[in-house]
């Protein structure tokens, strides 16, 4: 750990150039800026050339509620199930490209309990999806022959009912 | 042969929505039911989802989360004790990695197995194995293959 106080701010430029400046112990719940201010490379605004600013937006509105402390044993409670309220809405984004984006953010920024979160969510919707609908919300191409697809449909006949 | 699947993919899908390394985060959360059909989607979900490391991963899964301090039969073979029904008689087979195999019997004969799988503390049909005559160690076996 470097010697940190609770006020330091880092700086966080996103793919589009936008900046943001977010407390180090807030910063610090990803994994990836972690070792970069762990290996003294955090002097100077960190790039993130994979992180939009729309996203990094979302990013650092999570991990700032994830980062507040609860004062007493009464008050963690209301803040365990605020803070359940607070990701179960989080999640629940108007155009699903944003949930990929925040996987894939997640996923670079190493926070592992976004990409938990937001992994659990894409799993969700693909519950009970056609094989054709998972196809087309990942972009999958087929590259089965027909052949090979019926020979896989019928080895697992019972789970297409 | 599985590993070059994945490999294979990863080359040609730069424009993949999620990268295939995600997926496996995403897949792992899905009950064996979604997971066996998603074997359908293409050759490198369905060598991720047959691969022992991921199979392992699930299991893993399941049993972190949904398993909450009950006592899970698992790894080893366990015979147990029949339940009996009055025209059908249920017995338990055995039981490996978080699934568990009754055999169902009609009359005389055995007429089926069926093998389930632990999910939200419920045990879920995943399927029957029907007209097998075999023993207890390959049905589990299969049983896994089938997962």
């Amino acid at each position: 750990m470097s010697s940190s106080s609770s006020s330091k701010m880092i700086e966080l430029r996103s793919s589009d150039g936008e900046t943001f400046h977010v407390e180090e112990t807030v910063v610090l719940q990803s994994e990836t800026i972690k070792q970069m201010i762990d290996d003294d490379c955090a002097n100077a605004a960190i790039p993130l050339p994979n992180v939009t600013s729309m996203t990094l937006a979302k990013v650092i509105e999570y991990i700032k509620k994830h980062a507040e402390k609860p004062k007493d044993d009464d008050d963690k409670k209301v803040a365990e199930e605020d803070l359940k309220k607070f990701d179960a809405e989080f999640v629940k984004v108007d155009q699903e490209s944003m949930l990929f984006d925040l996987v894939r953010a997640a996923n670079y920024l190493n926070i592992k309990s976004l990409l938990d979160l937001t992994c659990q969510a894409v799993a969700d919707s693909i519950k009970d999806l056609s094989v054709e609908e998972v196809r087309k919300k990942f972009n999958i191409q087929n590259d089965f022959t027909p052949e090979e697809e019926a020979k896989v449909r019928k080895e697992n006949a019972w789970a297409f009912d | 042969m599985e590993e070059t699947c994945i490999t294979k993919k990863r080359k040609v899908s730069s424009q993949e929505f999620i990268p295939e390394e995600i997926y496996e985060e995403i897949l792992v959360r899905l009950d064996v039911e979604d997971l066996i059909r998603c074997k359908s989607v293409c050759k490198s979900w369905k060598s991720l989802i047959s691969h022992r490391h991921f199979i392992k991963a699930h299991q893993d899964y399941c049993f972190n989360n949904n398993n909450n301090g009950q006592t899970m039969i698992s790894q080893a073979v366990i015979p147990i004790y029949a339940v009996n029904h009055p025209d059908q008689k249920y017995y338990i087979v055995g039981s490996a990695n978080g699934l568990i195999v009754f055999g169902v019997t009609k009359g005389m004969y055995q007429t089926s197995f069926q093998v389930l799988s632990l999910k939200s503390n419920v045990w879920k049909l995943i399927g029957h194995v029907n007209g097998i005559y075999v023993v207890m160690e390959s049905l589990l076996l299969y049983a896994v293959g089938l997962w």
